[in-house]
């Protein structure tokens, strides 16, 4: 139905007809309007469907008989309910043995629960402690790696914390050693490059060809207390290494973690 | 039977006499039948609907405030029942009024063929009515199912009368949309 003003003012004359106050050329108008509209003519068609009968008329139409009838059903309904509810009580009671047996039921079952909830804190407890062996594995493993890394920002992050050398190093993919000899120059002597440990598996693992002018030194250089950067100087220039030689920076870091047990410091390798 | 006679009956029944209850009973079926006949346009189910109402009011008797007319708290619970019928019918068409045999033998048609017409254009009607809006519905079915006047349905829902016009305007801009469409696709 459109916004029609015919329709809306049809409307209206609706409103005065359901309330009996239309007049006759209302009626008449509103009429020669269903005609016309489609929409209008169907309301027009449900206001007489409902008007006739009225209800009071309607009242006067319904059968005494089935007027009659209505209490007795109603009581009949009202007692069946009551009498529904009390045979519902009543069945319960030949159910009697269902109440213990739930409650056994139930305290199975809360011990069972019980039972399994400390099984399975003990096997939480087993995952949890396997799965902080397994990240500190993981650290190490990754501590490796960043010191073996060919990656120079890699390499840095993992040496945080470490001496200014190391990470000066760690900057540079290899380094000569004329380079190496000024930067072991360049810090104060008593800098321990190599502590006990490191200076010992130096020494156990060094080459034959190098074993011997080392093995002089160590006479001299006391390694009791590791290797000190003054040392390490001296020891570089008594070697007597060509000093535009370049060093790959990987092996050096990697030798002064301790971390490459069997490291080759043959010529070909440094 | 007077207002007050009713509600003085209602209180004796909320203080557990049931032969006041059957008094009501007997004042108020024939009024609620015919209403019910308007919401369903079948016989069998205003009688229905009727012992419905009745139930519930026996078994809700404590909810009803004597302050109140007690025919108009009848008639609201009977609405109810009757609105709810036809939403069980909105969704399964089967219930909708049909084979009114009952109405036949009360009121045998003149004229069969108009009488069948009559009665499928209130199947329609009432299968259109599930198309409106709660409101629009509740306005509806009070102004032309049960014939009461405007003002006082604006008074009783609590909204002013020119609400209730507009209301009923779209309300009946609705049905006869829906109408229509069911004319054009039976």
């Amino acid at each position: 139905m459109t916004r029609n003003p015919d329709c809306e003012v049809f409307q209206d004359q609706l409103d005065a007809l359901q309330a009996g106050a239309l007049p006759e050329e209302g009626i008449e108008q509103l009429r020669l309007h269903a005609a016309s509209c489609g929409d209008c003519a169907m309301l027009l068609r449900v206001h007489e469907h409902l008007a006739a009968p009225a209800l009071g008329d309607l009242e006067a139409a319904v059968p005494d008989e089935m007027v009659a009838s209505v209490w007795p059903r109603v009581r009949a309904e009202i007692a069946t309910g009551e009498s529904v509810r009390l045979r519902e009580s009543r069945g319960w009671q030949g159910w009697s043995w269902l109440a213990p047996a739930v409650a056994a039921a139930t305290l199975l079952l809360f011990i069972g629960s019980g039972l399994m909830y400390q099984e399975v804190r003990e096997l939480r407890r087993r995952e949890t402690a396997l799965v902080q062996q397994v990240a500190e594995q993981e650290r190490w493993l990754a501590e490796l790696d960043l010191r073996t890394s060919t990656d120079p920002v890699a390499r840095t992050a993992g040496l945080a914390g470490r001496p200014t050398w190391e990470r000066a190093l760690a900057r540079r993919r290899s380094v000569s050693v004329a380079e190496l000899a000024r930067m072991l120059g360049s810090l104060p002597a008593t800098t321990t490059i190599f502590d006990a440990s490191d200076t010992e598996a130096l020494y156990r693992n060094l080459p034959s060809w190098l074993a011997a002018a080392v093995e002089n030194l160590a006479t001299e250089v006391p390694t009791g207390d590791g290797l000190q950067a003054g040392e390490l100087t001296r020891l570089v220039e008594t070697l007597g290494v060509d000093s535009s030689r370049r060093i790959s920076t990987t092996r050096l870091l990697a030798l002064a973690g301790g971390s490459a047990p069997g490291f080759d410091l043959s010529p070909g390798a440094l | 039977m007077e207002e007050r006679e009713l509600t003085a009956l209602a209180a004796a029944f909320q203080r557990g006499d049931e032969d006041a209850f059957e008094r009501l009973v007997e004042a108020l079926t024939r009024p609620l039948i015919a209403m019910a006949y308007r919401y369903t346009g079948d016989w069998e189910w205003a009688r229905d609907l009727t012992q419905e109402t009745w139930v519930r009011v026996h078994d809700r008797i404590r909810r009803y405030d004597p302050v109140r007319s007690f025919r108009a708290w009848v008639y609201t619970v009977h609405r109810n029942a009757c609105l709810s019928h036809l939403r069980r019918a909105w969704v399964r068409y089967e219930t909708m009024p049909g084979d009114d045999a009952l109405g036949r033998a009360i009121e045998p048609a003149a004229d069969p063929l108009a009488d069948l017409e009559r009665r499928e254009f209130h199947r329609r009607l009432l299968i259109a009515m599930g198309t409106l809006s709660e409101s629009q519905r509740q306005v509806f079915a009070r102004v032309y199912l049960e014939g009461v006047d405007q003002k006082e349905v604006a008074q009783a829902l609590g909204i002013k009368h020119t609400t209730l016009r507009a209301t009923l305007h779209f309300a009946r801009k609705r049905l006869a949309a829906a109408l229509r469409e069911m004319e054009e696709t039976p």
